[in-house]
């Protein structure tokens, strides 16, 4: 076991470095690794560290609510103030911290979950298999919206502050696909002449699982530990858009909703004060959306090695 | 054996000049020049990546979207009634209407990977014929059950068969069927009987002789294995990294060659019986074309390599008719 | 009398697939014994469908046989196995070099892998040491060039070099060779083969070398035991010199004239020497005698009784009717 972590973690170090010269070539996902970076992780980092001021206090009165940008406390009130009288900016930068945390969590979770019930009931077979997959399929088969409402609307709020459940929450069935998925990959997997030579090697079952069978679905994984965390940035903001989580000012989903009240129905079409309170938190819940699936793009060329190869190639060829 | 008078000058089906093909700038195919006569079989022989296959597709002008065939190359056709024909110059539209599967055909190398697995052998004859103009689904039909009778396959069975059905002899004659199919004058080989058992190479091999025979073909066979141009072919042309190296009959070739390459060649396939010679491989690495060695480009391989083999590239001289080699040991310039 | 290393006594096997609603059942071997001797090479010899590859990964404890065992050394080879220390011992060098390599890992990892899991290296940079000299030792030199590439960056041949040295690597006692060399050119085998038999007696491991192409037992020098499989019996054994200057089974005589010659002089007597009929294969056996729908001197008892694996010498044996 020992042995993978060591070769795991010269890996890394390899990836890492062939991440970022992967990046500079493919403009898209340069993109969104930038945005990423610097309207998200950044300012996340910053308000986890304490270098952002706190949120002042609530302030009434109608010029304090949605108040036009003014150049005050700069950079704080380059967009105006939210429905509490905070800078919108502030409220929103805070925000950031939890959103990531939980989404990257949640999608953590369904990679993992997904992972061991798919690897295992696909290679090991037999009993396991057939209990394994008997526990896809009902998850495969409630509808996990209803779910995630219910579990939001029913647990003690005390529980729901927890990020971790959150996460859990919103992964609670969409692991089931991934499991599925992997399962059928193992199983056409298991009959490559690779595995067998593992077989003859004496290799342990285990090692076959995680080393040398999953190396082929890395791509796969990665692209989908994405896309999982996308969905869960939207299951997210859409249970917390109905209040369902316990959330504050700096949910840019609260923020949203309270713009839309705001504005009614025709606030948008018609102008109103509160534009910028409703599109910032929009663009910013879109925005990582875009930016991981931009990212995702590279993940192809990352982990196959032929295409790695011929990556490397041209790179060679430029210098 | 074909009698030398039978191969008069004049008697040139497909004269091949200045081939020159290239795949993202980098050259495969450099410089190639040939003649190919009536009915005689002419085998291209060389190691994997050394552009005989691409030198065939090149010729049935289907090169992938990569490859490049430079300008001055020509293919002038003389097998056409009326007149000649640069195949390289007409449109890709009049070639295939004039020349692919009518007068040149293919069989292509591994007949697992050209067959549709998803269309049954009736359908791949008919969709080839209909690519080629022909569309009366009755003449097909009629053309594919003697083609098939000839290359010793069942039709009644054959034709509603899925290809994945057959067994790797029996896909290699349908290969060869559908070859057939509008009568060519030329069969491009390529690599026909590789990956089959040693019998069926030995049946399929009887069959293109007898094919040979009965429809008076002419051969283009491209092969690494030199048994089988022992078996099949009459001239032989050797290749290394995209020229030619040498050519002549095949006794000359087998009995005297010239060029070391193909005498490395001759001694890396087993002789039967002779126990104490074995073969012996041929030293060092294949060739990486984006970093050929300067001069000859065989020299890092060659047991006489000598220091004008370093500095400069041998020419293709023409000793006799049809007696080409590319060497500086048969040139004046040569000293040990 | 040379030890015996392996003996597989008895060995049937039995494939079924699944064709819409039924499944199909067919032997790939029946009632198979073969004795493999310490420290020495012999060939199975025989065409796609003879069950050679089958019997190859049996005695290697890679597939379970529907019948019979396989004992190595007194030892019933299937629980052996199960300890690693003696899963080593035993190793396969497969035939297609392009699906047989994990792309994702680089010829270093793919060799010192099998060491470091097997404890055969002191440290890590011992086993770069034996990684190196192994890779020499193959043909892949100099190491330093091909240590960090991928296999889809290798040439065939090239990762076939690979597969032999990660076998050996792990100082097996037994190996078997599945058509090494089958997907490689011509002017490649003989490296191939000429690396292989080096490498094999240096270490006085035991190969069993499958092929159909019979040319290629050469490498292996006349007194190399053959045994020549059709449908899944053992149809002729013997000596490579035996069976090249007297083969007496008609299947036999067949492959030895059907052996491709880089000679023109040849070309022309060389049509084959069985008769037409539908292509063999293990689905549709011929009652009796599995050769007796093609064979030229078939009579009417061979197609109704099977003949027996017999002795005709100390080194020779024949399952015939016409001895």
């Amino acid at each position: 076991m020992f042995l993978h972590v060591s070769s795991v973690y010269d890996a890394m170090r390899r990836q890492i470095l062939f991440f970022f010269k992967v990046l500079w070539r493919r403009k898209k996902a340069f993109v969104g690794f930038m945005i990423l970076l610097i309207v998200y992780m950044i300012p996340a980092v910053l308000a986890v560290a304490g270098l952002i001021p706190k949120l002042p206090p609530a302030k009434s009165g109608w010029e304090n609510i949605y108040a036009p940008p003014s150049l005050n406390d700069f950079p704080w009130y380059i967009f105006g103030t939210d429905f509490t009288g905070r800078p919108l900016l502030l409220c929103l930068v805070w925000g950031t911290p939890s959103a990531l945390a939980i989404a990257f969590l949640a999608g953590l979770f369904t990679i993992g979950i997904g992972l061991i019930i798919g690897l295992s009931s696909g290679y090991i077979g037999g009993l396991w298999d057939s209990i394994a997959s008997v526990i896809i399929d009902v998850a495969l088969c409630v509808p996990s919206i209803f779910l995630a409402l219910i579990l939001a609307a029913v647990l003690p709020t005390d529980l729901k502050r927890n990020p971790l459940i959150i996460a859990a929450i919103l992964s609670i069935t969409a692991w089931a696909w991934l499991a599925r998925s992997v399962r059928s990959q193992v199983l056409s997997l298991k009959k490559k002449e690779v595995i067998l030579v593992a077989k003859a090697m004496g290799f342990s079952t285990w090692k076959i699982i995680f080393d040398d069978t999953m190396r082929f679905l890395m791509p796969f994984i990665f692209m989908s530990l994405i896309m999982s965390t996308v969905s869960a940035i939207s299951g997210y903001f859409g249970i917390a858009f109905l209040g369902l989580f316990p959330v504050d000012v700096t949910n840019w989903s609260v923020q949203l909703n309270q713009a839309m009240s705001y504005l009614g129905a025709l606030g948008l079409i018609r102008g109103g004060k509160a534009q910028l309170g409703f599109w910032l938190p929009t663009i910013m819940m879109i925005l990582i959306q875009v930016a991981l699936v931009n990212l995702s793009e590279i993940v192809e060329e990352l982990f196959n090695p032929v295409l790695r190869v011929r990556l490397i190639g041209e790179i060679e060829r430029r210098r | 054996m074909r009698e030398e008078g039978e191969i008069l000058a004049n008697n040139v089906l497909l004269n091949i000049r200045r081939i020159q093909v290239n795949f993202l700038k980098v050259p495969i195919v450099r410089n190639i020049d040939f003649k190919i006569y009536r009915k005689e079989t002419l085998g291209i022989i060389g190691e994997s990546g050394s552009g005989k296959t691409t030198l065939a597709r090149a010729i049935m002008r289907i090169l992938p979207e990569d490859g490049a065939l430079s300008p001055d190359s020509s293919a002038i056709y003389y097998g056409l009634k009326d007149r000649e024909i640069n195949i390289f110059n007409i449109s890709l539209a009049d070639f295939s209407r004039l020349i692919r599967w009518k007068e040149i055909s293919m069989v292509f190398q591994s007949a697992l990977s050209s067959l549709n697995p998803t269309l049954k052998v009736k359908d791949h004859f008919i969709e080839t014929a209909k690519a080629h103009g022909l569309s009366d689904s009755r003449e097909i039909m009629e053309r594919a059950w003697k083609i098939l009778e000839t290359v010793k396959l069942d039709p009644d069975r054959v034709l509603r068969m899925f290809t994945v059905e057959l067994s790797g002899g029996m896909k290699q004659r349908v290969v060869i069927a559908l070859s057939l199919l509008l009568n060519p004058k030329i069969v491009i080989l390529d690599e026909p009987t590789t990956a089959l058992d040693v019998l069926t190479q030995r049946i399929i091999l009887d069959l293109l002789k007898k094919l040979r025979e009965n429809f008076e073909l002419t051969y283009i066979l491209i092969t690494h294995d030199i048994a089988l141009i022992a078996d099949l072919a009459d001239r032989v042309i050797v290749i290394y990294a995209g020229k030619i190296v040498e050519e002549g009959n095949v006794e000359e070739i087998f009995y005297n060659p010239l060029h070391p390459y193909t005498k490395l060649l001759l001694e890396a396939v087993p002789k039967i019986g002779e126990f104490d010679k074995l073969p012996k491989p041929i030293p060092g690495a294949s060739i990486d074309y984006r970093n050929l060695p300067s001069g000859c480009s065989f020299h890092p391989r060659c047991p006489y390599a000598g220091k004008i083999c370093i500095e400069k590239e041998p020419f293709l001289i023409n000793f006799r008719e049809n007696r080409r080699i590319s060497c500086h040991m048969y040139t004046s310039l040569w000293r040990r | 009398m040379t030890e015996t290393l392996i003996v597989a006594e008895n060995i049937s096997k039995k494939f079924g697939f699944r064709k819409g609603l039924k499944v199909i059942e067919f032997y790939a071997l029946k009632n198979i014994n073969l004795e493999i001797p310490k420290s020495s090479i012999i060939g199975l010899v025989g065409e796609s469908g003879s069950g050679k590859t089958t019997l190859g990964k049996i005695t290697l404890a890679l597939l379970k046989p529907t019948e019979g065992k396989v004992v190595y050394e007194g030892k019933d080879v299937f629980r052996m196995v199960k300890k690693k220390e003696y899963r080593r011992l035993l190793q396969y060098i497969p035939q297609d070099p392009y699906a047989s390599l994990n792309p994702f890992k680089t010829v270093k990892q793919l060799l010192m892998e099998p060491l470091l899991y097997h404890k055969l290296a002191g440290s890590k940079h011992e086993a770069i040491e034996i990684v190196q000299e192994f890779m020499t030792n193959v043909g892949l030199t100099p190491p330093e060039r091909y240590m960090n590439l991928y296999s889809p960056q290798l040439s065939g041949g090239e990762r076939q070099r690979v597969n032999i040295a990660r076998a050996l690597i792990v100082k097996p006692t037994y190996v078997v060779a599945d058509e090494p060399t089958t997907m490689l050119d011509a002017s490649l085998k003989s490296g191939i083969m000429t690396t292989l038999r080096e490498l094999v007696t240096k270490s006085n491991i035991s190969l069993a070398f499958i092929t159909h192409e019979m040319s290629l037992m050469q490498f292996f020098g006349p007194s190399s035991k053959v045994i020549v499989m059709y449908l899944g019996k053992i149809v002729e054994e013997g000596t490579l010199k035996d069976l090249l200057n007297e083969p007496l089974h008609p299947y036999t005589k067949a492959l030895i004239r059907a052996m491709p010659v880089a000679d023109p002089k040849y070309r022309s007597d060389r049509s084959i020497l069985l008769k037409e009929a539908p292509p063999p294969s293990p689905l549709n056996k011929p009652p009796g005698c599995p050769l007796s729908d093609r064979c030229p001197s078939a009579s009417s008892l061979c197609s109704k009784e099977e003949p027996v694996l017999k002795n005709i010498s100390t080194t020779r044996k024949v399952a015939c009717h016409l001895y």
